[in-house]
């Protein structure tokens, strides 16, 4: 039996995840990235990050590779605090975040229960399931619910958004931080 | 890709590799000397990039394979383990290329980075893309 798929939910899907993305990052620039306390951070981040660069690239003599190892521990230590206290700025602020979206997924996640919105192309393994077939009837696992299009549709548009927007980490921060920095609608839709 | 000889931190050699290239690398400017965009730097193989610089590129080329990747295996369809595990590859290929391309120095970015930078994104677009398609074009 074909499942009956509403193709017009594949392209809403998506579109709501975008529209998520785009309000939480203007919540994000509101509750977080505009106060003059996590400018400054950000900026004291940005310079120790370069400093501990310039430590790591300077080519020093056999007698100075001691104190060399030492400054690039120190500044290893003060940009390890600089990135603890830029996360749990970050944290306070995303803590409502993922409120207020895990609210808005659990509405919208609801109203299209038992809806199949896709249909994969590959079978998913069986630890997927709860996520590809969520609230779904049926067997046929290449049914698509909800909630894994809406995950994907996250990764995909929130992240570039960032990036547009100039709010993801830069590349040398982003190597540097706490494992910690999940979006957060993701965690609320994996639940 | 070939495997790296050394996973230690860069020291000397590579110092001395860059400052080589950066002596004998093309200008990125244009004709009244300003900084080129980095789209067009992306394709200059002599030009020398920063670490955030080839992020952004290995982000953005990953992601323009994904979304051509996704769209393509939708309209085939590829179907089952070929595009589960086809798509990432090619992904993560794409973006290796590059950086083999511009000789991205360890000094600049580990190769491990090099493999993992704009990977997991782009993988997301790569499956809403095949999913997309697929469903909106074979059903």
């Amino acid at each position: 039996m074909i499942s009956d798929i509403h193709k017009t939910d594949t392209l809403w899907v998506p579109f709501y995840a975008l529209i998520v993305a785009v309000v939480s990052e203007f919540l994000s620039w509101l509750l977080i990235y505009r106060t003059s306390q996590y400018k400054k951070i950000k900026n004291d981040v940005d310079r120790a990050v370069k400093k501990l660069s310039r430590s790591k690239d300077a080519v020093v003599g056999i007698l100075n590779k001691k104190a060399q190892s030492k400054k690039i521990k120190d500044d290893e230590r003060e940009l390890q605090k600089l990135n603890r206290d830029m996360y749990s700025m970050r944290m306070k602020g995303q803590f409502f975040l993922m409120l207020i979206m895990g609210a808005f997924y659990a509405i919208s996640a609801s109203s299209f229960e038992g809806i199949v919105v896709a249909k994969l192309p590959f079978e998913p393994p069986w630890f997927l399931h709860g996520l590809t077939h969520r609230g779904l009837v049926g067997q046929d696992y290449t049914d698509c619910s909800y909630s894994f299009l809406y995950v994907i549709s996250t990764i995909c548009l929130r992240i570039n958004l960032q990036k547009l927007l100039g709010t993801a980490p830069s590349a040398a921060q982003a190597q540097m931080m706490p494992s910690g920095f999940q979006l957060p609608d993701q965690a609320a839709a994996m639940r | 890709m070939q495997p790296s000889d050394s996973d230690h931190a860069p020291g000397p050699a590579s110092a001395a590799a860059s400052a080589a290239k950066k002596s004998s690398g093309r200008k990125a400017t244009d004709e009244k000397d300003k900084p080129l965009p980095l789209w067009q730097k992306a394709f200059l193989r002599d030009a020398e990039f920063d670490k955030n610089e080839v992020a952004d590129v290995l982000h953005w080329t990953r992601q323009f394979a994904a979304l051509v990747l996704g769209i393509a295996f939708g309209l085939m369809p590829v179907k089952g383990i070929v595009g589960v595990a086809g798509g990432p590859l090619l992904i993560v290929i794409t973006g290796l290329s590059w950086s083999r391309y511009v000789d991205v120095g360890e000094d600049v970015m580990e190769p491990k980075h090099i493999l993992m930078e704009g990977t997991l994104p782009a993988i997301g677009t790569f499956l809403l893309f095949w999913v997309s398609v697929y469903t909106l074009v074979h059903f």
